[in-house]
This record gives structure tokens, C-alpha cells and sequence, in this order.
């Protein structure tokens, strides 16, 4: 079996050995990911997500608002939420907006429980950035894209990044554990360094279709 | 100036800023806690003998994983450069820039490029290099080096890095850690968003993917990997793994064990460059849209590392700063005098091969030898015996430069070795002592050059009459038994606490023991293998091998850990290889036990009580020596002895397993630094409100009884030797 088919079969049977315990799995993540400082939502509803981060927006007095593409905007029905608060959204990433948005809407491809990490995986360096420059970071993640040790994440991104390294084609990836952070001056951690203060991780209902899809 | 006058001069420089041992110190405490509760989560030693393997297997399969991992990041469009040293990877970098038109360049946190001198080299073309790790960026504004490899400023304190923002930022800002963060964050975003290149280090890289691992908290080196248009990460061959799953055991430690985080905030996997972004584009850049990704593979003398069998291992680095957050004396004078460009002991340990063996010679010096470092290390590698081995190399290099200095020589490689010589000199000094002892066996001052002996503690006189003038040679047991052992007394035992002896062959006595004490016998050769004399430490070997193999005792024991370690794990390396000798060497080895180990492994003993029971307990405290704890592995067994004598109540130090700093010719040639450590040892001491500390070695009893001494505090210091000794209702002791 080529190398590429014998790492995804092992993804796709730890997905399937992994949906039997996906709640103890979900509740690992959450106690790590607010351990690490991230802020974790279960929603059942995806359409009220968009209602929560203009909530959040308001609150720290955030205008702009800024989400990777136009699809996840709908989604989670950012837009009218947005507009309702008197909040302006950029569906995908214009450049200006990347420097000046208070808040950045991404995808999270899977999350690890063990770490209480997410994995955001976005080549396009725009929409990458929207994790990275704004003050807070807003991750939509879905319930049974989290699996439970680190060695399954990285045999996750493992294959994640083989696909895309055997085709020749670049990609970025990176595991986020809470917001950033510096203990660099006398050893008193401080929140919020060079990437976002706040990291908000809204956890979807899910989608069925297994993780690294 | 020998390296020995140097270090001294160094130490000094480091000590007169008391800043640097408080911050140090402080961190050191807080870091024992959050440590141990960080890795509590994992079966620590299991890990760490995983990424052992991995490193391992890695670095023996190089040759192929590097053309792996070039050919893999060439498919996915990165240009990769293999320098073979500093000069090449610093001109590889400015030339780059250079044809792209960049003046400014930031960083993410890159030892490799302290290593090579980037930011100096750039400079002189007139390319601005600007950190981006907030720490990194303070030491950059100072124009200062890091003192640490993973928090860079952890010597200065607020005010001083106020200072330091005032002067970069042009107006007055106050010590305000959260204020001063959010001005970086401004001031640096300008940077990335304007900057034409960004330079990153690795942490790890992927031979099956042609990928970089960078680990940060901050989120700078994100930042530096994405906004400008040209990457370049710089890395040594060894960060080189098989697969992004072999980087497991590696990412569980390296945070645990640097910070005590379970992860590091940002794990990022970065395979070939994925576009620029616009925003950031710079008007001066000239190159294509999409960026471009450049890595700099470097030698600089890692491959000639991985061929020395002796070095081989310090290529298993993960760069964790453990071995100097638990240094004793990196706690004291911090990274500047203990490092050269890379700090700490790993740090120290590679310096040969990037730096040159002067650059080694002096930083070297400050290693007590007291194997902290081996187990905190996530990789398990064996710090103190390659600090060992460069002494070899650097005692071997100072004779063919004739600069090795006399008195010292004349000790080590003339005086030591022989018996005859060595007794006298200890004779001598017996008799000149006269004057200053007056009859006492404590000095609290010596006068003209021993005057440093005691500036942090008293020091023992030389014993009138040593431990072979005042027993015979066989020294039988009160009851009839078959039970023999040889006793090796050690020099310290001997020559200056004779009454230690007197309480072993006392107790082993009451047991049933039959002691054996050939006066053959004499130094193990400790002093002169620590210092890097091997030819010295072999004869003297030898010689001991020759003195204690007729005895008839069927274990060979000690009351000195240091020298059961050098009978049983130094002398066998020694004679390795020497047909006449391997074998015998081993067979002394096998033979030899500590005091406590024979008592509780052989005698059985340990269970139950000692002595009356007393309503009034008196309160006691143990000190367990380097030598047993870690290099013996032995800590139950003490601790048995102790709990079975019903007159005291057991006590724990809460800095359980922290050197006392004597480390031998150390506390001699620098009390100034085993002052402090000992400071600190003290100060536990106190803290437990023990009115007696028990210990199980000369060594560390000459020191902690000085030191309280020189305070003039009432607390005694007693070997456990000693305690049991007293508990022994009879006693018949041989005297001649």
C-alpha cells in the first residue's frame, strides 16, 4: 500500500474507534483548552455562533469584523448578526481589514484533547493571518473532528501535510493552545503577545463526514 | 591567566550583581514545583527513553534523513542551502537579501543565528535585523547576549527593562510588565508588516515532508513565517526526525520541561512557502508574488559531533534549558559566566564544536559535577561526563601548550598518585597546622593564600593521627560470625574525619562484621578523573585495584559516595580495554557497597526500632549527597537507618537532592559561588528547625558543618555513620 493510503487508513480507524467516546473526548478537550486560557462554547445551533461573536464584539468594542470566506460567514449566519449590532463584517480577507479587525473568524480542522489545541490548517496566508493579528481569534471547530492524544493529532497532521507535501503543493499548519502569551520580563505571565489575547473556540454539532476531510 | 584565575574574575563580575542570583534563584524554586506538576500528567521516565530512541535512531540515520528532508522541501518549492559553517550561512543570508532589495529583516527566536553572529553580520551590510521574541527584542535593545536560551532576559528585572524601552522608544516608560508588553506589540507589529524577509529558527524538521517545526508562545515566529515575503529558516542538522509523528515525546517534554506547559501555545508545521501576504508587501522587495521559502541547513560542527563517540549525544539536545534551570551554580551567576554563546551546561558542552575549545576552557569550570542536570534531562543525556571528557581535552591541550599551571600539576599528577608522597604532605600539614589548631580540629580562619578556604566556611584541621594510625588491619567482629568486609576508607575519612571510620568499623562490629582495612590503600583517584587528569585517574586505578583485591572481605565497603562511585562506575572505564586489568576492575566494582546499602541490602537491617522510646523526639534532618543520590541511586536505604533510631524525628529539606556545593576542588577554587549554594542549602537547613543534619558523606559534611560553623549556628552535622554508632549501647572499638 502506498505510504500516502497506509497513514489514512490509521486516520480513518482512529476516527472510527474515537466516535464511540466522542463525549469523554469533547469534555478532555474543553478542560484542556480552558486550562491553556481559551474560552470553549458547545453550540447546538450553529446560527446562534453569529449572535455570540457580535455579543462579544460589542462588549469589547470591536467594529470590524472579519471571517476567512463568505461560506463559513453563512454558516454560522455571522452577517446578520453583525448588522444588527452595527458591527461591519468582511466576508473573506481584504487586506486592509486583516490590520485593522478586532475580531478573526477561522475553521479549525480538528482539535487534540490532550493538549487542548486546534489545529488550524489555512494555506491562504490571508485568511491564516485572521488567526494571528487580531486581538481575538474566533475558532469554529465540529464536535468529532477532536481526537484525543497528541500522537493522534499529529498523525492527523501528519497526513494532512503528506497530501499536500507528495502533490509538491506548500502548506501551513499549526496547533493553537490558548491565547498568546510572554512570561518573557520577570517571569510574570502576561496575556497577548504578538497574537490574539482572547481565543474563543465554538465547538459545532457534527458533521459525519470524519476528520481531515 | 589560567582558566581557573579567569573563571574566578567572571564569577566575581556575576556575584556583584545580586539581581541575577535572586531572579535565578527565585525561578529555580518556582520551577521545581510547576515542573514536577507539569509532567505529572506522563510517565516521565518512559518519555524521556522514547525520545532518547528517537534522537538516537535520528542522528544515527543522518546522512539519510538530511538528503530526505532536502529532497522533500525542494518538492514543495523551498530553496534549500547547506552551509558548512557560519561564514557560508551568515553570507548565504545577506546575499539573499541583498538581491531582493531587503533592508529589514525580523526574527523569531533563533539560537542558531546568536550562534553564527547574524544580527552582527547584517548590520555591517546595513540590513536592520529586528527580534521579535519580546525577550530577545529587550537583549537586542540593550545590545546585550541572552543569559538564557529559553527566557533571554531572565537576569535583568523590570526596572532595567523599562529602562530599556525608554531608550528604544524614546520617551520615559514606566516598570509596568503588562504596559510594556502591549508598546512591544505595537511597536512590532510596524516591523512585521514593513519587514522584506523574517528569519526563523526550528525546533524540529521533517525528512518525510520537507517540514519545519517551530514552537512559540508569543506568536511571533507565525508571524515571521507568514507576513514578510521571503522565509528563511535557519537550522542545525541535527533538529532533523523521520516522520511528524516521531516528534511526539520531543513536543510533550520540550514545554513540560522548559515552562511546565503541557504545549507550547503555537506548534507550527511550516512546508514550503504558501504565498505572501499582500498587505505586507514592502515597496523595496523585488521577487516573485507567492514568496519564497529558503532554509539554511547548517554544520558548523555538528557533524563532527555526531562522529565523536564521546559528544555524539549532545546532538540529542532539545534545547529545553532544564540542565540550567536546575544548575546549582547557573542559579549563581547565570548564563554569562556559565555559557559561552549557548549558556548552561549543554550550552558549555557544545561550544567546543561551534566555538572553538578556548571559548569552552573558562565556563566549563563552574560544573560542580552533581548530576542535577542528568535527570532533568528530557533527552537523558549525560551532562557531567562530557563535562569530564572536555577537561580531558582541555588538560591535554594545555600541556602541549605548556600552560597548565604548575602547582596544580605537581598535585594532581606527582603528589596524589603516590601514597608515600601524598601521606607526608598530609603529615606536613598535620604539623604546621600547630599554630593556627592550637589542639582544636576546626579552623575558622586560615591566614595569607588559604584564606579563601574559609571565607564561606570553616574548614577541619588535619587529623593528628588518621584513620590507619589509630586502627589495625583487621578489626574483628564482637560476635562470632563469617560475615567479612574490606573498608575503604577515602583520604577525607582518613586524614581528617578519622572518627567517622572509628562509628563504621564500630557498627559493622556490633553486626557481626569482621572489617578488613588494608593499609594499602590510599586516594581513589577522584579528584585527579574529575579534573580531567585521566592518565593520572588510570594509574591511580590501578594501584587501588592492586591494594584492595587481596583483602579478604567479601564486599568492599565505603562511607564516601563519591569514591564508591569512582570503585564502582569510574575504575571499571578506566582499565577498559587493558587486558591486565578489565576484569579486575570489574570484579572490585561488583564487590563494592555504600555504608547504608550494605547495612539494610546485606544485614538485612532497616526494620523495626533502634534504641529506648523517647517521649521527646529530637528533630533531625537529612542531607542526601549528589553521589548517592543520583550516582548511586541509593536514597531508601538512609532513610531506613534514620527512621529505626527512636531518639529523632525525620525532617525533609524542601529542596530535596540540591547540591551543598562542595564538589570537591570546587568550594576550594571558588568559594565564593559554592558559598552561595551552600547559602541556600543552609537556609532549608533552617527552615526544617532540625537541630541535628544527617548526611552520608565527608564531603558534603565538611561543607554544611563549616558553613553553620562560620554562622556560628548550634545545629551538628553528623554522618549517619555516626548517629548509629552512638545509638549502639556497647561499643569496643580496636585501637592500636
Amino acid at each position: 500500500m502506498p505510504l500516502l493510503r497506509q497513514v489514512e487508513e490509521r486516520v480513518v480507524q482512529t476516527w472510527a474507534a474515537n466516535r464511540r467516546r466522542q463525549f469523554s473526548i469533547l469534555s478532555r478537550f474543553v478542560v484542556e483548552a480552558e486550562r491553556a486560557g481559551g474560552v470553549v462554547r458547545e453550540v447546538v445551533d450553529p446560527q446562534a455562533v453569529g449572535f455570540s461573536i457580535a455579543a462579544l464584539a460589542k462588549a469589547q468594542g470591536i467594529t470590524l469584523c472579519q471571517a476567512t470566506d463568505r461560506d463559513l460567514a453563512r454558516d454560522v449566519n455571522l452577517e446578520a448578526a453583525l448588522i444588527e449590532a452595527g458591527i461591519s463584517l468582511a466576508a473573506g480577507p481584504s487586506p486592509d481589514g486583516i490590520v485593522h479587525a478586532g475580531i478573526g473568524v477561522t475553521r479549525a480542522a480538528a482539535g487534540v484533547a490532550e493538549t487542548g489545541s486546534i489545529l488550524v490548517h489555512l494555506d491562504e496566508v490571508e485568511a491564516r493571518l485572521l488567526g494571528m493579528l487580531p486581538e481575538i481569534h474566533v475558532a469554529l471547530l465540529h464536535q468529532d473532528t477532536v481526537v484525543d492524544s497528541l500522537e493522534e493529532g499529529l498523525l492527523l497532521t501528519r497526513y494532512l501535510i503528506l497530501r499536500s507535501s507528495l502533490q509538491g503543493r506548500p502548506s501551513y499548519c499549526s496547533w493553537v493552545t490558548g491565547p498568546s502569551r510572554t512570561a518573557d520580563i520577570e517571569r510574570v505571565l502576561t496575556i497577548g503577545v504578538h497574537g490574539p489575547r482572547q481565543l474563543h473556540i465554538f465547538v459545532l454539532p457534527p458533521t459525519g463526514k470524519g476528520i481531515g476531510s | 591567566m589560567t582558566r581557573q584565575e579567569e573563571f574566578r574574575r567572571r564569577a566575581a563580575a556575576a556575584l556583584a550583581n545580586p539581581r541575577i542570583r535572586e531572579n535565578l534563584g527565585r525561578f529555580g524554586t518556582a520551577y521545581r514545583t510547576a515542573r514536577r506538576n507539569a509532567l505529572a500528567v506522563l510517565n516521565y521516565e518512559e518519555e524521556r527513553a522514547r525520545l532518547r530512541r528517537m534522537k538516537e535512531d535520528a542522528i544515527e540515520r543522518l546522512p539519510e534523513l538530511a538528503r530526505q528532508f532536502v529532497e522533500a522541501a525542494r518538492r514543495v518549492g523551498a530553496i534549500v542551502y547547506e552551509a558548512k559553517n557560519a561564514e557560508e550561512a551568515n553570507r548565504y543570508i545577506s546575499d539573499l537579501a541583498r538581491a531582493k532589495g531587503v533592508e529589514l529583516v525580523v526574527k523569531s527566536k533563533s539560537m542558531v543565528s546568536e550562534e553564527i553572529g547574524l544580527n552582527h553580520h547584517l548590520e555591517r551590510l546595513g540590513i536592520t535585523p529586528v527580534e521579535a521574541d519580546l525577550g530577545e527584542w529587550i537583549i537586542q535593545q540593550a545590545g546585550a547576549h541572552p543569559s538564557h536560551s529559553v527566557m533571554p532576559c531572565i537576569h535583568m528585572s523590570k526596572e532595567e527593562v523599562a529602562g530599556v524601552f525608554s531608550k528604544a522608544l524614546g520617551r520615559q516608560i514606566p516598570p509596568d510588565v503588562s504596559l510594556m508588553v502591549r508598546l512591544a506589540r505595537e511597536e512590532l507589529r510596524g516591523k512585521f508588516l514593513s519587514a522584506g524577509m523574517g528569519i526563523s529558527g526550528a525546533n524540529i524538521a521533517v525528512a518525510e515532508t520537507g517540514s519545519v517545526i517551530i514552537v512559540t508562545n508569543e506568536g511571533n515566529g507565525r508571524l515571521v513565517t507568514s507576513l514578510p515575503p521571503i522565509h528563511v529558516a535557519l537550522l542545525g542538522y541535527d533538529k532533523i526526525v523521520p516522520t511528524i509523528e516521531d516528534a511526539a515525546a520531543h513536543l510533550k517534554l520540550l514545554a513540560k520541561t522548559a515552562t511546565a506547559q503541557h504545549l507550547t501555545v503555537y506548534t507550527t508545521f511550516i512546508t514550503g512557502k504558501t504565498g505572501a501576504a499582500a498587505v505586507a508587501r514592502p515597496r523595496e522587495f523585488r521577487g516573485p508574488a507567492t514568496g519564497e521559502m529558503h532554509i539554511v541547513l547548517l554544520d558548523n560542527g555538528r557533524w563532527a559531533m555526531r562522529d565523536d563517540a564521546e559528544f555524539r549525544e549532545a546532538l540529542y539536545c532539545v534545547r529545553c534549558a532544564s540542565c540550567a534551570n536546575v544548575c546549582p551554580t547557573y542559579r549563581v551567576v547565570g548564563g554569562h559566566v556559565f555559557g559561552h554563546i549557548y549558556t548552561g551546561v549543554i550550552g558549555t558542552v557544545i561550544t567546543p564544536f561551534h566555538h572553538g575549545w578556548e571559548a569552552a576552557a573558562v565556563p566549563q569550570e563552574a560544573c560542580l559535577l552533581c548530576r542535577a542536570c542528568v535527570d532533568a534531562c528530557p533527552a537523558e543525556i549525560d551532562l557531567p561526563r562530557m563535562i569530564v571528557a572536555m577537561r580531558g581535552r582541555i588538560v591535554e591541550q594545555e600541556e602541549q601548550k605548556k600552560k597548565a599551571r604548575g602547582i596544580r600539576r605537581l598535585f594532581l599528577d606527582a603528589i596524589l598518585p603516590s601514597p608515600s608522597l601524598f601521606h607526608l604532605t598530609l603529615r606536613l600539614a598535620a604539623v604546621m597546622q600547630l599554630p593556627l589548631t592550637r589542639g582544636r580540629t576546626i579552623l575558622r580562619e586560615l591566614p595569607g593564600p588559604l584564606k579563601r578556604l574559609t571565607r564561606v566556611r570553616a574548614m577541619p584541621a588535619v587529623a593528628a593521627r588518621p584513620l590507619r594510625r589509630r586502627v589495625g588491619e583487621v578489626l574483628p567482629a564482637r560476635r562470632d560470625s563469617k560475615r567479612t568486609v574490606t573498608f575503604f576508607a577515602s583520604c577525607l575519612i582518613d586524614q581528617f574525619y578519622p572518627e567517622i571510620g572509628e562509628a563504621v568499623i564500630k557498627v559493622l562490629n556490633h553486626y557481626g562484621v569482621t572489617v578488613h582495612f588494608p593499609k594499602a590503600q590510599s586516594c581513589c583517584g577522584l579528584p585527579a578523573y574529575y579534573e580531567g587528569h585521566k592518565e593520572t585517574a588510570a594509574r591511580m586505578a590501578k594501584d587501588l585495584i592492586a591494594a584492595l583485591e587481596p583483602s579478604p572481605g567479601e564486599h568492599v565497603v565505603t562511607a564516601t559516595p563519591p569514591c564508591g562511585i569512582t570503585l564502582k562506575q569510574y575504575i571499571p572505564k578506566l582499565v577498559k580495554g587493558d587486558p591486565r586489568w578489565e576484569e579486575r576492575g570489574q570484579a572490585l566494582a561488583a564487590r563494592t557497597l555504600d555504608f547504608s546499602e550494605y547495612l539494610v541490602g546485606v544485614l538485612g537491617l532497616g526494620e523495626g526500632t533502634f534504641g529506648e522510646p523517647t517521649p521527646h523526639k529530637v528533630p533531625l534532618t537529612y542531607h542526601d549527597s549528589c553521589s548517592a543520590l543520583r550516582g548511586l541511586r541509593l536514597e531508601e536505604p538512609q532513610r531506613r537507618l534514620l527512621r529505626m533510631l527512636t531518639r529523632y524525628e525525620l525532617r525533609e529539606l524542601d529542596e530535596i537532592g540540591e547540591c551543598c556545593g562542595f564538589g570537591g576542588h570546587f568550594s576550594m577554587d571558588y568559594p565564593d559561588v559554592a558559598g552561595e549554594v551552600l547559602g541556600r542549602k543552609l537556609a532549608a537547613i533552617e527552615r526544617t528547625g532540625a537541630q541535628i543534619v544527617a548526611l552520608d558523606s565527608p564531603g558534603c559534611l565538611l561543607q554544611i558543618r563549616g558553613g553553620l560553623l562560620k554562622r556560628g549556628s548550634p545545629v551538628q552535622v553528623r554522618h549517619i555513620a555516626e548517629l548509629l554508632a552512638d545509638s549502639l549501647v556497647q561499643c569496643s572499638i580496636v585501637t592500636r
